[in-house]
């Protein structure tokens, strides 16, 4: 067996089978899609009913009728979903959205089956904040003069007063209750149906369809557009970022506890890179492997395959291959420059400084898959590949076959070069002790014999 | 028949590290089956020296061959001990020894068998399945010897061997090299303590500031640089008048422990009687100067020069 291998196949067992690769990268994210669920089905808020008499004071039979209306419970009633044979992704995730909404407002709002609207004179004001106070009242509402006519000046004023430790939720659905009642009245005396007005207003869908430039059409989404590209890059990020930094924490500990002599005893410089590089993107692989899992369980729980093209997946694998090499190359050439991670961070702010251009550049290219910045970025490695990234899932049209198979060999020059550089680095910085040398220094190494 | 090639030759090997050059124009030749000894002061430039030999690192200047061939091609057939310990602290032993087998081209099963073996005859067969980090200072050095010597290698580079180690435990792997320099394994050997290498070595390479002073055997430089010394102790309160034919030393951290060099035509007998009518004599004795004494002076004289 090859020592690259022997090497490889080390790095990548005992990094993945240890506790601490199995909590922080399988049992926590499971752990957090549990506790989220669980919280969901088992800490529902408990909500009091809201119960006994709510008193108004200035407030026609109209606005008594809206009142009762509004605020006695709902039918129990939740939006259904599409058919996933005939509604788009986009349609199937925002009637998803819609449910959720409309369930956890249905949770949160208190029971009204025992509360009566009652009519008081303002004299008795007082007297019901009285009550209100000992528990005989559910709440007060005052509607100042001309809030109910269609032109009331500054659209009028409703006062709301409610026991000391009545919860939000009573609060809450009081002023809206009170709120929609006062327009529904308005719109009453103008002879207009409430019902009809809210229908007329509610918003249509939209559906934008873009022409290809040579033909044909596409339904523009909003998800493919811009949620699945950053969702692409994202993950593309912290999985060659986390192996980086598994490489990087490795020959740290090598240089540390002074192993890297005796490895450099029965293997060469180089190939002890290569074996760790092979090794942590064994790691890498893994961990992508068991987020696209996820992912891909999670799409097809929502019917939504057709989010993601395989030509988007294939070159997303390209680019992460480029991206894990150049990312890997940094945290080799830090990691063996350094004896302890104290020291690696003062060389690991620049690196951020320049890792984190994808996540900056994320919206604008997004946004232009096809624009100057995106065009430009594609090829300034290390920010290159996730760039591509962005572009092949956010372009609406395929780019033109030319830019990508430039990029492609350019990402690929660019890997081989930093990986280079990387391996003369690490050649001189594994057996150097002492201060770690500054980026100037760096580079000096690079031209050493 | 024809005459076997030398286990190491350095020729005009030349390293510099910016403006410091750690070794100049270095030439040696170490002959198989010797047990040599690389001494130097700190900063000598040993470690550089036997990291080309190693080929960790490479010459800018100069050749090294070693059992014949490139130093990076003879790689699995050299152990090596560093000074410095370098185990993972977190691995058990067992798979730590058969990651260095089979980074030497050892198959799994011959890795574990020649650890287990290794361990027993350096008597800490349990620490096979221990962790390296819970492993004295002193075990961890055995584990690292181990390490070295693991896949049968012809040359072996040991640096310190006995930091750590007991007087027992020194004894025990000075043993141990010996049967390994009488099975024929050519040992270099770098230390501090000079008396073990004077103990231990049958040859001895001498190295200051990158650059060599003495390459010789031992008992060729015990001639080259034989003096007569006669070694007095007196009261410590009594001073010694001056005798003629000598030169009288004091001996550091040694109070009333006078040496008394000899010159040419001076006779030893004369000189030790005299010494004895002189003062209260608590001991006399001839002896010859130490391998400590020859590199103090070599180094001292290079100083200075």
């Amino acid at each position: 067996m090859s020592k690259i291998l022997i090497v490889a196949i080390r790095e990548f067992k005992h990094t993945v089978l240890t506790k601490a690769f199995f909590l922080g990268s399988v049992v926590v994210p499971v752990l957090l899609v549990v506790v989220s669920i669980g919280a969901g089905i088992f800490l529902k808020p408990t909500i009091p009913p809201l119960q006994g008499s709510l008193m108004v004071v200035g407030g026609n039979d109209v606005y008594l009728n809206q009142l009762r209306e509004t605020i006695a419970p709902p039918e129990t009633s939740t939006p259904t979903l599409p058919s996933l044979n005939t509604a788009s992704a986009d349609e199937v995730l925002e009637s998803a959205v819609a449910q959720s909404t409309t369930i956890q407002a249905n949770e949160r709002r208190p029971d009204t089956s025992k509360l009566t609207v009652e009519s008081q004179p303002e004299s008795k004001v007082d007297d019901i904040k009285k009550a209100i106070r000992n528990g005989d009242a559910a709440g007060l509402i005052v509607i100042d003069e001309g809030t109910l006519k269609a032109d009331a000046e500054d659209g009028g004023k409703l006062s709301i007063w409610v026991a000391p430790e009545a919860p939000p939720s009573h609060l809450d659905l009081l002023k809206s209750s009170a709120r929609q009642s006062a327009i529904d009245t308005r719109l009453l005396d103008l002879g207009l149906s409430p019902d009809i007005v809210r229908t007329a207003m509610d918003r249509p869908q939209t559906g934008t369809i873009r022409l290809g430039s040579e033909g044909g059409e596409k339904e523009e989404s909003n998800i493919t557009r811009m949620v699945v590209p950053m969702g692409f890059m994202i993950l593309l990020w912290v999985v060659t970022f986390t192996g980086g930094n598994y490489l990087m924490m490795s020959t740290i500990e090598e240089k540390s506890t002074r192993a890297m002599e005796v490895l450099l005893s029965a293997i060469s410089p180089t190939e002890l890179l290569a074996g760790k590089i092979l090794g942590f993107a064994a790691v890498s692989a893994v961990m992508l492997g068991m987020y696209v899992i996820v992912t891909a369980v999670v799409i097809t729980l929502f019917a939504a395959l057709d989010l993601v093209s395989v030509g988007d997946i294939v070159f997303a694998g390209l680019f992460f291959i480029f991206a894990y090499l150049m990312v890997a190359a940094i945290m080799a050439g830090i990691g063996s420059a350094v004896s302890d991670i104290t020291e690696a961070q003062s060389l690991m702010g620049p690196a951020m400084a320049i890792l984190i251009l994808p996540m900056l550049l994320m919206t604008v290219v997004t946004e232009d898959p096809n624009g100057t910045i995106a065009v430009v970025a594609s090829f300034i490695p290390p920010v290159s590949p996730f760039v591509m990234v962005l572009r092949i899932s956010a372009a609406p049209e395929p780019l033109p076959t030319a830019e990508l198979i430039l990029a492609i060999v350019w990402a690929a020059a660019s890997a081989s070069m930093m990986i280079w550089a990387a391996g003369r680095i690490f050649r001189i910085g594994v057996l150097m002790q002492g201060k770690p040398p500054s980026l100037l220094g760096m580079v000096k190494w690079i031209r050493y014999r | 028949m024809s005459e076997q090639p030398p286990a190491i030759r350095v020729s005009g090997v030349t390293k510099c590290f910016g403006d410091v050059t750690a070794v100049n124009n270095l030439d040696l030749e170490v002959p198989a089956g010797c047990l040599i000894g690389f001494l130097g002061p700190n900063g000598a430039g040993k470690t550089t020296t036997i990291r080309m030999i190693m080929s960790i690192i490479y010459a800018d200047e100069g050749s090294v061959s070693v059992l014949g061939h490139s130093a990076l091609d003879a790689k699995d057939r050299i152990g090596y001990l560093p000074e410095e310990r370098g185990l993972y602290r977190r691995m058990r032993v067992r798979d730590l020894l058969r990651y260095i087998g089979r980074l030497k081209n050892l198959s799994r099963k011959d890795a574990d068998r020649a650890a287990a073996a290794w361990l027993e005859r350096l008597e800490l067969p349990e620490a096979l399945t221990r962790r390296c980090e819970e492993l004295s200072k002193g075990q961890q050095q055995k584990v690292q010897f181990t390490a070295a010597v693991l896949h049968n290698p012809g040359l072996i580079v040991l640096d310190e061997p006995f930091s750590g180690l007991d007087p027992v435990n020194a004894a025990l792997l000075s043993g141990v090299i010996r049967d390994l320099h009488s099975e024929g394994r050519t040992i270099v050997f770098s230390t501090h303590v000079l008396h073990q290498a004077e103990l231990l070595c049958d040859r001895i390479f001498l190295i200051d500031r990158g650059v060599k002073l003495l390459d010789d055997n031992l008992a060729a430089i015990r001639e080259r640089f034989r003096q007569r010394i006669v070694s007095v102790e007196v009261d410590g309160i009594c001073s010694l008048p001056p005798i003629p034919g000598t030169r009288a030393e004091h001996v550091a951290d040694q109070p009333g422990r006078i040496d008394l060099h000899l010159d040419e035509r001076c006779d030893e007998r004369t000189v030790m009687r005299a010494t004895l009518d002189a003062v209260d004599v608590q001991s006399i004795s001839r002896r010859e100067p130490t391998l400590e004494e020859i590199f103090t002076s070599l180094v001292t004289e290079g100083a200075t020069t």
